[in-house]
């Protein structure tokens, strides 16, 4: 992104959307919450969460009109992007060649992208959103189906579908993980893991007898 | 204290092989297990206990001993490679060991975190054995109102485990101690914030929130970026044997460091309270703290592998004082402990130093034995698990986010810590995406709650007096300086236009 092409800050509301002052708005409502809720609380059980909610309340309103006089001086003069963001468009930009990155100083050869099927074609964005949902989806398996038929659905989807991975590859690995696991904690530890909702209804009820 | 009985303790250690097999069996299992997150040192005893049913006490003893000693030395090792900590205590090795792996450097850090881990140990164990006749006046002069000032001293430290960022820092510090106070306060028993939520009452789980502010915004970071954890090709990485070696010797090189951190630890284990998450964030504070220039520290310092490791282990031999000679344990994971040792029939109490000497220091060496055996046995085991981070994220994201499920799962049995963990992850990349610091996040979790237990103690147990207590004004000196010293550094830093990067 060049520097002719960067959003200008125009307005307060502009400027408090902008991520990083949407974290410390987090952050502001969140201690004022806590607090507000400590109030309620008998002296001794609610002293110390007033007592480090207040300075969380001050210093997060600071850090909002910081981030906020920041995003206002920049008028599209600076890269309002996080170091994070920078980054990340960096890497995108070049994922057909030969990045030169600085890591801790020094200046190494970023060779390994090119190569990573789950990055082809999809933009950012698209694969924050993407891993999030798997994410969400692997653990929203194990509440419901259990840890032992939650993880090999979960690994089969994501090697599958998410990194591009042949059947062969994700079969194998999928099958090779949870032996592995299963090995060492159901049959070395004897870890009773927790059965799902729906598996844990289904054994109930349906084969109790 | 005769070298003679040392010496002949020693002997019968290595010379009976039972005794020796149940070291090695006891170090073998400590090390599978502490790769495994969210199973740790102190759930790996209460599993382990019914196998030492009927076993002779000598053996028993050794083998939970041995293997509790060495689980932290294989906690680092998931730490480093993918940003997943082990247990609470090994999550300071995160901030600087993951930034190794990304720049290739992973064999570097494993390397220098086995000889720290290796060296602390021993130091523990050492200073275990010295301490002996002295300890009872030491632990006597620590009351509840020292654990508060501890404690304060410890989060006065977010200063400077938040790089430029002092004033994020601050507020993620704030925001941990916050979480910290959930549950049933210590004093009145209410529950805050917590309601109907009994699984909130015990407090929010120290692994889940790790986990969900360090491990899983790393994976989905890495998911992002694309590519492998190393952003360097394993051509140019250094993955050889003479990469670990070379992180070993980077050990001896900072050797005043690694003296310093395992006193501190060693320390930090005797005080009865305040446990092993404390020990290796205060001790990464330090080094970062008394680092002439600490610019590096977070994008992947060696010394910031070191010191949390070095603490790590050396801490297991300060706990094990008071609770063999007290029969008070010195961390969750010796309470365990204790209770195992009177299924074996061992007492603890004053009279293990006039009746059970012998038997105190074939624990000593069981302690440093096993940390030396672990050291050789992960030299060999973590080579090819270095390759790890040259694997493709799409392959190996979502082994670690199950093994980061399993880790929750774990901790405290509850699947209700699986709604913690998606509440919590998106806090923690959106830390991580907006540059603000995340260490802070857990010292202030692990110290909030032990200065606010310790602060209500102290306040019954004094009032106000508890602030002009001898101990607790030259804590609180120590603390003034801290501050005093983190704001001139700050002052200079800008002066010198130096920005710090850490978390």
């Amino acid at each position: 992104m060049s520097s002719d092409n960067l959003p200008r800050a125009t307005t307060h509301l502009q400027a408090l959307l902008h991520g990083r002052a949407l974290l410390s708005l987090g952050m502001l409502i969140f201690f004022s919450v806590m607090v507000g809720i400590a109030t309620t609380y008998p002296w001794l059980a609610g002293m110390l969460p007033v007592v480090i909610g207040v300075p969380g309340i001050l210093l997060s309103l600071l850090q909002l009109v910081i981030d906020m006089r920041d995003f206002h001086r920049a008028e599209g003069k600076i890269d309002p992007r996080t170091a994070f963001e920078i980054y990340m468009d960096e890497i995108t930009e070049h994922t057909k060649g030969q990045v030169k990155m600085e890591i801790s100083g020094e200046k190494k050869e970023l060779t390994t992208l090119v190569e990573d099927p789950s990055v082809v074609g999809r933009t950012r964005g698209q694969r924050e959103f993407l891993l999030w949902c798997y994410f969400f989806g692997l653990v929203l398996l194990v509440l419901l189906f259990g840890f032992w038929i939650g993880i090999p659905v979960f690994l089969v989807a994501f090697l599958r579908f998410y990194a591009r991975e042949s059947w062969k590859l994700t079969a194998i690995l999928t099958l090779a993980a949870w032996a592995l696991m299963y090995l060492l904690l159901a049959v070395l530890l004897e870890q009773v893991l927790f059965e799902g909702f729906i598996s844990g209804f289904i054994m109930e009820n349906i084969f109790r007898d | 204290m005769s070298i003679e009985l040392m010496l002949s303790s020693l002997i019968q250690l290595i010379t009976s092989p039972y005794n020796l097999w149940m070291m090695t069996l006891g170090t073998a299992i400590g090390l599978v297990i502490g790769a495994l997150p969210g199973i740790g040192g102190r759930l790996a005893i209460a599993l382990l206990i019914p196998f030492i049913f009927g076993k002779d006490m000598v053996g028993g003893a050794v083998f939970l001993l041995s293997m509790h000693a060495v689980t932290g030395t294989a906690g680092q090792l998931t730490s480093i490679m993918f940003g997943v900590p082990g247990e609470g205590d090994a999550a300071a090795t995160i901030v600087d060991g993951y930034p190794m792996a990304q720049k290739g450097e992973a064999g570097m850090a494993l390397g220098a975190s086995l000889m720290a881990s290796g060296i602390g140990g021993v130091i523990g164990a050492a200073a275990l054995g010295l301490l002996i006749p002295v300890i009872e006046p030491i632990v006597l002069k620590f009351s509840p109102a020292e654990f508060f000032f501890l404690a304060l001293l410890g989060i006065t430290f977010v200063a400077f485990v938040s790089g430029s960022a002092i004033f994020k820092g601050i507020l993620v510090g704030l925001f941990g101690m916050m979480l910290a106070f959930i549950g049933q306060d210590p004093q009145t028993g209410i529950a805050r914030y917590s309601d109907d939520f009994l699984f909130l009452w015990e407090g929010m789980d120290l692994i889940t929130a790790v986990l969900a502010i360090f491990a899983v915004p790393e994976m989905i970071h890495l998911g992002v970026k694309g590519g492998a954890i190393s952003a360097v090709s394993k051509e140019e990485a250094q993955t050889s044997v003479k990469a670990q070696l070379a992180g070993m010797m980077a050990t001896f090189q900072h050797m005043w460091l690694v003296v310093r951190t395992s006193l501190i630890g060693v320390f930090i284990g005797i005080l009865p309270g305040l446990g092993g998450s404390a020990a290796s964030w205060i001790c990464y504070g330090h080094a970062v703290q008394s680092c002439k220039k600490p610019s590096n520290f977070g994008r992947g310092d060696i010394r910031g592998v070191i010191a949390p490791e070095t603490a790590n282990n050396s801490k297991e031999g300060g706990s094990l004082l008071p609770t063999l000679f007290f029969g008070v344990p010195g961390s969750s994971g010796m309470a365990i402990m204790l209770g195992a040792f009177l299924i074996l029939g061992i007492q603890p109490g004053p009279q293990m130093i006039t009746e059970k000497l012998d038997l105190v220091w074939i624990l000593i060496w069981a302690l440093v034995v096993s940390n030396i055996l672990a050291v050789i046995v992960m030299l060999f085991v973590t080579r090819p698990l270095v390759r790890l981070t040259f694997v493709r994220g799409g392959i190996l994201i979502p082994f670690v986010l199950v093994i980061v499920v399993f880790g929750t799962l774990m901790a405290k049995g509850q699947w209700e810590n699986l709604i913690l963990l998606l509440i919590l992850s998106p806090v923690g990349y959106a830390l991580l995406r907006f540059d603000w610091p995340r260490p802070p996040f857990v010292i202030g979790i692990v110290l909030g709650s032990i200065a606010e237990e310790s602060l209500h103690k102290a306040w019954a147990l004094w009032g106000w007096d508890f602030f002009v207590r001898p101990l607790s004004l030259v804590l609180m000196g120590l603390i003034f300086a801290t501050i005093a010293f983190a704001i001139y550094r700050g002052w200079k830093d800008k002066q010198e236009g130096t920005v710090h990067v850490v978390g």
